[in-house]
């Protein structure tokens, strides 16, 4: 298959996957959520633990580390892509932007959209690159992250 | 629930940040199957075998399980929040895959301020960060920008 299909035809797939992906969902913060990350990647401040020391130091509650993106991506956005080309798709590079903290309480509605497709020729070939961009919202509005994540299709 | 023994950064101020800088390499691992269990139990997937089941990843064609990008990544994010101190807000973070981390690999992590500056009103540190392998191979290259306060009353 991939031998069979043109440049011309892989390029029109990639351009037909630019813009909105599925509906905005949106996930309540829980605290054991927010604890099983911070323990999972070894954060071990107390604003991710405690709400008095979250409170001390500013926040509204307990604090989710940024990581917790994560969980929100694979549990209420579609991330895998159809790709008419290729054998493997390598998750490349992510880029975040941090705005609001989520607090636990907090109900985030995250929007999923892919913002970029092409293809590009590399030295071992084609290469499809796609960059889909989450965008995380809480309850009153305010933008707390932005999470672009870029995959390679080989 | 058990009471999590709790570390709190340092306390740090934007004076504190200087051009070239470099924060003291922070080692995690070996890295084991089970920080990749831990990891995707925090995230709820399992959906990529490969991730912890050394068979199938073989049969993709894999030298073996290969720790997820984003959990590595987590450990730079981690770091940083820990080198810039208490205070500091994370304005952006980037990080690219460029090299597998599979189990029993060592990953160090390492950063260097770029520059410390002040932009409309706002004091910024902005770093590379990376990690290496027992083998000294960048496999997480990246890069941070932070908010931080000035010390309060002033002077360093």
């Amino acid at each position: 298959m991939t031998a069979e299909i043109s440049d011309a035809e892989i390029e029109k797939h990639l351009a037909s996957l630019i813009g909105p992906v599925g509906e905005p969902v949106t996930a309540l913060v829980e605290f054991g959520a927010v604890r099983r990350m911070a323990l999972a990647i070894g954060d071990l401040d107390p604003i991710h633990f405690d709400e008095a020391a979250a409170r001390a130091r500013g926040y509204r509650g307990i604090v989710a580390p940024w990581p917790l993106l994560w969980l929100y991506f694979f549990t209420c956005t579609e991330y895998e892509h159809d790709f008419p080309f290729g054998r493997a798709t390598v998750h490349g590079q992510d880029e975040y932007e941090f705005h609001e903290p989520m607090i636990v309480g907090d109900r985030i509605t995250v929007t999923t959209a892919i913002t970029g497709a092409r293809l590009k020729h590399g030295r071992v070939g084609r290469l499809g690159q796609v960059v889909s961009e989450r965008r995380f919202v809480n309850q009153d509005g305010a933008l707390c992250a932005v999470l672009k994540t870029t995959l390679f299709r080989r | 629930m058990l009471k999590v023994r709790t570390v709190e950064p340092e306390e740090r101020w934007f004076e504190d940040f200087h051009e070239g800088q470099e924060f003291p390499v922070i080692t995690r691992g070996p890295m084991m199957v089970g920080h990749q269990v831990r990891w995707a139990g925090a995230c709820d997937n399992y959906e990529s075998e490969f991730h912890h089941d050394e068979y199938v990843a073989r049969a993709q064609g894999l030298p073996g399980i290969i720790l997820s990008g984003p959990l590595m990544a987590s450990y730079l994010l981690t770091a940083v929040t820990q080198w810039l101190g208490r205070h500091a807000r994370l304005v952006r973070f980037f990080d690219q895959n460029r090299g597998p981390t599979m189990p029993r690999d060592m990953a160090h992590l390492h950063g260097r301020v770029r520059r410390a500056y002040e932009q409309d009103g706002r004091c910024l540190v902005e770093l590379e960060c990376w990690i290496t392998n027992q083998r000294g191979e960048v496999t997480t290259p990246g890069s941070a920008l932070a908010e931080l306060p000035r010390r309060p009353g002033g002077g360093r």
